[in-house]
């Protein structure tokens, strides 16, 4: 459908944003639009004025400094993937990328909507969680830091309130070694379930492993049971598959007209493998 | 800072097809229906218009975005070519050539999205595989299911020599 009407503000400068969010309950940013036009086109939503962030280039910066990785919110999908200088330090936001929708949605699409939105279906949600990355998010008082793990709250809901900007996302670095696999229907398809695992070992043993999934709950988790149980072991068939297992048994995975939940699960555990077997062969940093 | 209320119109200087325009719009209105509606530019189609089906597909300075996900006053400011800026006069472009000869479109709905798409992949690797042309052309629904041709199409020889000649010039 056409999208309903709405005023439309552009700020110079992030402060000027947030004024206007302030000023106005039915404000909405506009990031880069490929997650929220598409709400507006379906009438999930009619906020009565866009706040369009596309001419903030504060916003727009990937910086490494202090051993982080720090991304601007409008940095878009397509501006990340040509920012290689980062990919040896930070190997899974590159791996993932590959993941992330079409070129045309790449080119407009932002890694800040992308989290703000916090759609299960999404990468980004499940690389910050897997990479411990730090949000920053704007208000007219000042900006609070969350962590990835405090961050999602539920089906598209995050720690954003209303009159808040998520204006930075921050990722230490790490010495893991990474994979990340998924399953959608055509490459650049919402996933159906996703898996990214981090490895860091010692003397062939698994001294601390990351395990995150994608799109088997309302928000991405983390697999704490599975990474424990990972922990002074190495990583072979058994031990990857066992933790695939204890990573999935537990879930509560929602059932669509894509995939039913017993679907969603299986498909987690064997991906929660085959990442863990594929990260244990990486050539570490 | 400036802020429109809602039905005001935004004065927008944009340039299409090398040629500049201006124009008022409503903020609400897509790019995909100011360049149908406001310039009269209808190659460009509006299939599912929220982003799904790739039918609207435009190059926004030498990119392709959907332009049914973009206000029509985001185009201030930046270069957008459609398909109608393709051909030379009557001579098409070599891709809309392959297009034409390999039977790759039937409806058509598809086709100029599916040649923004393709001329965007060419300019960058004019000979890419049958594989990664179906990777990049993913996010273009073709109606009548001729994938194959239009894979054809964009794999065919002559259009990688002449796509190779522009890297050149």
């Amino acid at each position: 459908m056409k999208f309903p009407a709405f005023s439309y503000a552009v700020p110079a400068t992030v402060a000027e944003a947030l004024e206007l969010l302030a000023a106005d309950e039915d404000a909405r940013p506009l990031a880069g639009g490929q997650t929220l036009l598409p709400i507006l086109a379906l009438r999930m939503a009619s906020p009565g004025c866009l706040v369009d962030l596309s001419p903030l280039s504060e916003l727009k910066n990937i910086v490494f400094e202090d051993q982080t990785l720090k991304i601007g919110a409008m940095v878009t999908f397509a501006q990340l993937a040509r920012a290689t200088a980062h990919q040896a330090n930070f190997p899974l936001i590159y791996l993932a990328l590959k993941h992330v929708a079409h070129v045309a949605i790449r080119n407009r699409g932002t890694i800040g909507g992308s989290l703000a939105y916090a759609d299960a279906a999404a990468e980004m949600p499940v690389v910050v969680c897997a990479l411990n990355a730090i949000m920053v998010i704007a208000g007219v008082g000042g900006a609070r830091r969350v962590a990835a793990a405090d961050f999602f709250t539920g089906h598209f809901s995050t720690a954003i309130e209303r009159r808040e900007l998520l204006t930075q996302i921050e990722f230490p670095i790490s010495d893991h070694t990474w994979a990340f696999e998924e399953v959608s229907r055509r490459p650049g398809d919402f996933a159906l379930v996703m898996a990214a695992t981090g490895l860091r070992m010692r003397d062939g043993q698994c001294a601390e492993a990351r395990i995150a999934l994608g799109c088997v709950a309302d928000r991405p988790l983390r697999a704490p049971a599975a990474e424990a149980f990972l922990s002074g072991k190495q990583i072979t068939e058994e031990t990857a598959a066992e933790a695939g297992q204890i990573a999935t048994s537990d879930l509560k995975s929602h059932a669509d007209i894509h995939a039913s939940a017993e679907y969603r699960r299986k498909v987690g555990s064997t991906l929660i493998k085959r990442a863990l077997l594929r990260a244990a062969v990486e050539p570490r940093l | 800072m400036k802020k429109t209320a809602v039905d005001e119109l935004l004065l927008v200087n944009t340039t299409v097809n090398g040629r500049a325009y201006s124009f008022a719009i409503e903020p609400r209105i897509s790019l995909a229906d100011t360049l149908r509606y406001e310039l009269g530019l209808t190659g460009t189609k509006v299939g599912c218009e929220h982003g799904v089906c790739g039918a609207c597909t435009v190059l926004v300075d030498g990119e392709p975005m959907r332009s049914c996900l973009m206000l029509g006053v985001q185009a201030e400011g930046r270069t957008i070519q459609t398909v109608e800026g393709l051909a030379s006069g009557l001579k098409l472009h070599p891709l809309q050539e392959s297009f034409k000869r390999h039977h790759a479109l039937q409806c058509g709905f598809c086709s100029a999205g599916m040649l923004a798409t393709a001329l965007a992949l060419l300019r960058d690797n004019p000979t890419p595989t049958r594989t990664e042309v179906r990777e990049i052309i993913s996010g273009n629904l073709c109606r009548c299911t001729g994938y194959e041709t239009i894979v054809d199409a964009i794999c065919d020889t002559q259009v990688a020599e002449f796509m190779r000649g522009e890297q050149r010039g």
